[in-house]
């Protein structure tokens, strides 16, 4: 076991402010996948009271909170690859040196993956539209030159503030799917109803970002579940154990397909098989 | 002490408390009726801007006015609502619809006219409105109606396992002014349907007191009548027995009873009074004198036997005094211990002088007897006198 290059147990401080279910999912899963490993968990809901090897925060929380006293290596999870970049954008912790010691393990799907995705589930449609907020940090152009190279071509609409009707109306009408970009600015519970009802008007389906996108009327969603999230960062943590660095920011290797075949039908859209998409969706680590 | 009749003293005692109970009844009635009218369009505005609200979200969020002036006109089909406004986010007016209190019907046709299909109104008329009814009081009721500011939440989808930050925000609001006009109509006519029916409910039982009242002052009237006739001295009169009340039955026997009584009582007194008056009239035509006098002494009834004897007529002798009868050669202590006599054995019999009416006196045989009440007190005296002049003489002679 590489774990004798330590005299002592990796002592790790898991930092989970948020309360809900998922984050407590991802903890189970967590402390399951370490149990047997030579690593102590200090699970903390807030500030890290003692000295840890490793910290590991779940959720964006908690990830705002421990990058402001990082004091160890630390590995943020459960957080969307937008708010990473957002998060490390920030003055306070790209001049900080202990900047240098953080990693991430993204919620949201790589890029690449969604568009195979979206190219095999809607072969036929090929323009697909973005909506962002102006506070949303966006990389448009590696996104579009990844759509180019999968046959897609990328409509993006800035959302300003109430006017929001008249941006979904225009990416609607020259997109022939819209896919949900994380955040929560543009996408959010008080208005998806509404932005999926708009998206029926125009014929255009919904691609999102979770079961409960699916759910609300989304046409599918491609996600990794808490427990697929756990698992991985139980392994980035033994890697780290043994090799005492962190790998760089990783998207999810394990994913789940849901599908609504109820807007599919409606919609005149036949779903391939699950295992036949799987096969042909990128599996690996993007930065 | 006030006197009333029968008829007035049930009237009194029936109809106050009937009236007070009745008035109370509909107050508490009309009053319990009248507030669950008011909770009931209350709760009908309330449903009906929260219908609206549920149905604009979508018209709101897509800024179609066409959409939410149709929902609004569908609105105001339902019955008792007057008027519609329907608010964006910054509570800017969207559309109006019907008829606003302090709002000139003209003026929001004319804003309407005016304004292009999109874009909202700017409808300063309903500042008022809306100056009455917002977030912090959705509620308001005037005269002139109801209004019910309801606001617009967005229908809240969860999204995300890991988006557990709720952006509930609202979208925009509705305010529905509900008419008064049919709620006060209705509640004019159950106000007079309940004075009807108290009236009802007051006469009604009346006229049973009145007609229960004639049952029993009837009779009573009836028995007032027979004991005034036998009052009047007419005991041949009798209450009718022929009641329904068994109480006025037994005081109708009784006083039949008591009639009965009183007649035969007269009957035997007027036998005895005839029996008297036989007596006194040959009393009367008695050769012997005869007085009758009171307490006092004075005369009350003399004889023709007497009278003659003393030579006063009846007129003038009766209420003359015994001791004016006396003649002056009497010793006054012989007439006081005669007084005495009869006062203390009940009686005195002897001689004394006499005095006739022209002065002269005679000699009389005197018979006084006291007429004694149970406490030995004398009410009357009766005096029997025998002239004893021939007998002195004889015995002159002699």
């Amino acid at each position: 076991m590489g774990g004798s290059a330590y005299a002592e147990p990796l002592k790790i401080h898991l930092a989970i402010i948020d309360i809900g279910t998922p984050y407590q999912r991802f903890a189970k899963t967590f402390k399951d996948a370490i149990e047997a490993s030579d690593v102590d968990i200090m699970e903390s809901h807030g500030v890290n009271q003692g000295k840890a090897g490793l910290t590991v925060a779940v959720g964006m929380h908690a990830a705002r909170q421990a990058v402001l006293q990082c004091d160890a290596p630390m590995l943020l999870t459960m957080i969307s690859s937008s708010e990473y970049r957002d998060l490390m954008a920030k003055d306070a912790i790209s001049d900080n040196p202990c900047g240098q010691m953080i990693s991430a393990i993204y919620l949201d799907q790589p890029m690449n993956r969604t568009f195979d995705f979206i190219k095999k589930i809607l072969p036929n449609r090929s323009r697909v539209g973005v909506l962002y907020s102006a506070e949303e940090n966006i990389d448009f152009s590696a996104m579009r030159k990844m759509a180019a190279e999968k046959g897609l071509s990328l409509i993006t609409q800035r959302v300003d503030e109430d006017q929001f009707y008249s941006a979904l109306e225009e990416v609607l009408s020259a997109s022939d799917l819209l896919m949900a970009m994380p955040g929560g600015v543009i996408y959010n519970s008080s208005n998806i109803r509404n932005i999926l009802l708009t998206s029926y008007n125009h014929s255009v389906p919904l691609i999102g970002l979770s079961k409960h996108y699916v759910r609300a009327g989304a046409l599918s969603a491609i996600l990794t579940t808490p427990e697929q999230l756990a698992n991985q960062t139980a392994e980035a943590i033994l890697s780290f154990r043994h090799k005492k660095q962190l790998a760089s920011p990783q998207y999810p290797i394990d994913f789940e397909i849901k599908f609504n075949r109820e807007v599919g039908r409606s919609l005149g859209i036949s779903f391939p098989s699950k295992v036949v998409i799987r096969t042909h969706l990128s599996v690996g680590h993007h930065k | 002490m006030k006197v009333h009749s029968i008829r007035r003293q049930l009237a009194w005692l029936t109809i106050p408390p009937l009236l007070v109970l009745a008035v109370c009844l509909e107050v508490y009635f009309l009053h319990d009726r009248f507030r669950a009218m008011d909770e009931n369009l209350l709760e009908r505005g309330k449903l009906i801007s929260s219908q609206i609200a549920v149905s604009a979200e979508y018209g709101i969020f897509s800024n179609n006015t066409t959409f939410l002036q149709k929902l609004a006109s569908d609105a105001l089909q339902q019955l008792e609502v007057k008027g519609v406004i329907i608010l964006n986010g910054s509570l800017g007016t969207l559309i109006g619809a019907g008829e606003f209190s302090g709002v000139p019907k003209k003026s929001i046709v004319n804003i309407r006219e005016t304004s292009r299909v999109g874009e909202p109104l700017r409808l300063s008329v309903f500042k008022g409105v809306m100056e009455k009814v917002n977030s912090h009081q959705p509620v308001h009721l005037d005269l002139d109606g109801l209004r019910i500011f309801h606001p617009i939440i967005a229908a809240q989808v969860e999204l995300g396992e890991f988006n557990a930050e709720q952006n509930v925000s609202q979208v925009g609001a509705v305010i529905v002014e509900m008419s008064l006009a049919n709620t006060l109509q209705v509640k004019a006519r159950m106000l007079w349907g309940t004075i009807l029916g108290s009236i009802f409910f007051l006469v009604f039982p009346i006229s049973l007191i009145y007609l229960g009242g004639r049952s029993i002052v009837i009779p009573i009237q009836a028995l007032r009548d027979a004991v005034q006739a036998l009052g009047e001295g007419d005991l041949k009169a009798r209450a009718p027995t022929s009641q329904t009340l068994i109480e006025l039955v037994t005081l109708a026997s009784s006083i039949n009873e008591m009639a009965e009584n009183l007649q035969l009582n007269r009957q035997t007194l007027e036998y005895r009074a005839d029996a008297a008056n036989r007596i006194v009239q040959v009393i009367f035509e008695s050769h012997e004198g005869m007085i009758i006098a009171d307490a006092g002494r004075e005369i009350l009834w003399i004889n023709n036997a007497m009278l003659a004897m003393i030579g006063f007529s009846q007129d003038e002798a009766e209420g003359m005094a015994l001791h004016q009868l006396y003649s002056d050669h009497n010793d006054a202590q012989f007439v006081a211990e005669v007084w005495h006599a009869v006062h203390e054995h009940g009686g005195w019999q002897g001689e004394i002088r006499m005095c006739r009416k022209d002065g002269n006196t005679f000699p009389a045989l005197l018979n006084i007897t006291a007429v004694k009440e149970a406490n030995l007190i004398a009410t009357d005296y009766i005096v029997t006198c025998t002239d004893n002049t021939q007998r002195k003489l004889d015995e002159e002679e002699i």
